[in-house]
């Protein structure tokens, strides 16, 4: 479970400009099984969104709270620890390593870190190919797949270490139509089944209906002074 | 341990997948490593065998001229001295047996080899053992070295032929068909690449002898071109020159070759000098240098010191510019791993992004230098042993 409580983020003025911005976020629980889109306009927030959530970076205030634990009060080291066994991540352009096949990048968070790469954890591995459909591929190399296969490989990539939160970033910006519901639902199926939360942003509005809930993020930014004062609410 | 496992495997597959850049990487720091190592152990190799073939030879005896040459000459059998000296002069030096003289008289080849005449006590002197046969004890006998005996496929009774000193010259020196009378036992010195005969033989060979064919007696017809004369004029045969190939000397007509001129002026390339005791060389040393042997006497070990010297700043020299040269490719690699690392800043972040450790992109960086520098070095230390067995040949490339 995710939820981020009273979150706000300063942005940093841009190059000679005195006004910032703020992402503010009063409230954003996501359940255990749940999906949520993250929509809004370009430059709205939404990645930042992510990225706090993942505890890459760090908030102003607030508190991001993943299952039990409060990332505010974890230092760098415990929170890449954390994002390794807890969170896992699809991109839009996937963000595969080249020089791995299928299978070796599914397998990549346990070379990372902490994490154990034992029978079960390839074991795991190879349910989730086959429940993606692509266990043909296991020994292909990655420049040898189509962007939909690519995209499957992430996500099995993601989802391989049982992670309570899956965050998606555009997971299906890079696909071509046909491809899009398809791969979005074999991401929310697979995670559904792990009782994993997942929060995605996304563009593309005619595949919200696939989630559980859409939170529009194009209110959430505030226009601050030099100092960090609000001076603009949102409308 | 788990985390270097895991680093090697990545560090592993980047290289592999990079196989072309690898491959130059290596390549770049195998040379930087192999180069000194190949150049050390060949001047070294190089300076022991000199070392040892020049202490093995006391004195050097030669016409005036550059002493590097005359002993480089005498010892390796390698182009002759510019000048000569006599067989006269060879003798002078033998005036009251101070010293046994071993004449050297080279410059033709036989077999790929080159064809020294020398004294039968040659091979005692280098203490060169028969594998096979006897020693040379006339003219058109000869002695073959080790490695031109395997090579070539000699074998003692075998007939082997001296190579054309001027292929189109129909009327100069013919080769000569010399009898094989013993095969040397490999020594490992340039001795093994060698013919050896009497001093006799490499004259006739220069074209400084030569025997007749008695034309009027047991002749092919075939071979006769004409005749003229009678009973009470002498008696011209012409015969057809180019169907002899080659001379040889045969116990039947030795006694028909003979020299023209005197045999004191024959030439000899070096003499090797071997005083009876140190007063005797004392004595030859001053007998040379007050004129009354006109050679340039010269100890072989203290030439070759001279020489090394220079050898050993060559190298000095050569090491240095390696040096530099090896501390700019490192600091090419070094830039070409800075540049990887930025072209790589997607795969690296996403490894960030999952949630890697700090020190595990570092790690996978420094496992990958390693991994090429060691295979680099191992390479480069393998072939550094294997460059010992090109110093024969570096030693016959250098030194004739």
């Amino acid at each position: 479970m995710l939820r981020l409580t009273d979150l706000q983020f300063d942005y940093p003025a841009p190059a000679g400009a005195v006004d910032g911005f703020r992402l503010a976020v009063p409230l954003l629980e996501v359940r255990g099984g749940e999906s949520i889109a993250v929509i809004g306009p370009s430059g709205c927030g939404k990645t930042t969104l992510l990225r706090l959530a993942a505890g890459i970076i760090t908030p102003r205030s607030g508190r991001v709270m993943i299952d039990e634990t409060d990332l505010s009060i974890l230092g760098e080291s415990a929170r890449r620890s954390l994002r390794l066994a807890r969170i896992g991540f699809v991109f839009q352009d996937f963000r595969l390593l080249e020089h791995l096949d299928v299978e070796e990048n599914i397998l990549l968070p346990f070379r990372l870190g902490g994490l154990r790469l034992d029978p079960a954890a390839r074991d795991r591995a190879s349910r989730l190919l086959e429940r993606l459909g692509i266990a043909h591929l296991r020994r292909r190399s990655i420049t040898r797949l189509s962007h939909g296969e690519r995209q499957r490989t992430a996500i099995c990539r993601a989802l391989v270490t049982e992670p309570s939160m899956v965050l998606a970033d555009e997971p299906t910006g890079n696909l071509d139509p046909a491809n899009k519901r398809v791969i979005l639902e074999a991401l929310l199926d697979a995670a559904r089944e792990k009782n994993a939360a997942v929060l995605a942003v996304t563009h593309d509005h005619d595949l919200l209906d696939a989630f559980d809930r859409v939170v529009d993020l194009g209110e959430g930014l505030q226009k601050t002074d030099g100092v960090g004062r609000v001076t603009e609410a949102p409308s | 341990m788990t985390g270097l496992r895991h680093s090697f495997f990545l560090a592993r597959k980047h290289l592999g997948h990079h196989r072309g850049r690898t491959a130059l990487l290596c390549v770049a720091l195998f040379l930087v490593g192999f180069l000194p190592i190949a150049i050390d152990r060949l001047v070294d190799a190089g300076e022991q065998a000199l070392r040892a073939r020049a202490d093995s030879t006391p004195l050097v005896a030669g016409a005036a001229g550059s002493p590097i040459d005359l002993v480089l000459s005498a010892i390796y059998f390698r182009e002759p001295p510019a000048a000569t000296i006599s067989q006269a002069e060879v003798d002078a030096l033998r005036v009251d047996e101070l010293a046994l003289v071993l004449p050297l008289v080279f410059g033709d080849r036989v077999k790929g080899g080159p064809l020294v005449g020398t004294d039968p006590d040659y091979l005692e002197f280098r203490g060169l053992e028969l594998a096979g046969g006897r020693n040379f004890a006339m003219a058109g006998e000869c002695v073959v070295g080790a490695a031109v005996a395997a090579r070539e496929g000699i074998a003692v009774d075998d007939k082997i032929v001296t190579e054309p000193r001027e292929i189109f010259d129909l009327a100069g020196a013919y080769p000569l068909r010399m009898r094989v009378v013993g095969v040397l036992a490999d020594s490992g010195t340039p001795d093994d690449a060698a013919v050896f005969a009497s001093t006799s033989t490499a004259w006739i060979v220069q074209g400084r002898g030569h025997g007749h064919i008695k034309v009027d007696e047991e002749i092919d017809e075939s071979l006769v071109m004409g005749r003229t004369g009678g009973d009470d004029e002498p008696a011209v045969v012409r015969m057809n020159a180019a169907i002899h190939e080659f001379v040889e000397i045969t116990p039947e007509n030795v006694a028909d070759f003979h020299f023209h001129g005197e045999a004191a002026d024959l030439p000899v390339n070096a003499a090797i000098v071997l005083p009876r005791d140190e007063k005797s060389g004392t004595i030859l040393f001053a007998r040379a240098e007050t004129g009354r042997v006109p050679v340039q006497l010269v100890r072989a070990a203290k030439v070759v010191d001279r020489l090394l010297v220079e050898v050993f700043r060559v190298r000095r020299i050569l090491l240095t510019v390696l040096g530099v040269v090896a501390v700019a490719t490192v600091l090419l690699i070094a830039v070409v791993i800075a540049l990887s690392v930025r072209i790589r800043a997607a795969e690296i972040e996403t490894m960030h992004l999952i949630g890697c450790t700090p020190s595990r992109v570092p790690l996978i960086i420094a496992t990958e230098v390693l991994i090429l520098v060691i295979s680099s070095g191992l390479a480069a230390s393998l072939a550094g042993f294997g460059v010992t067995a090109l110093v024969p040949a570096v030693e016959r490339l250098l030194l004739g």
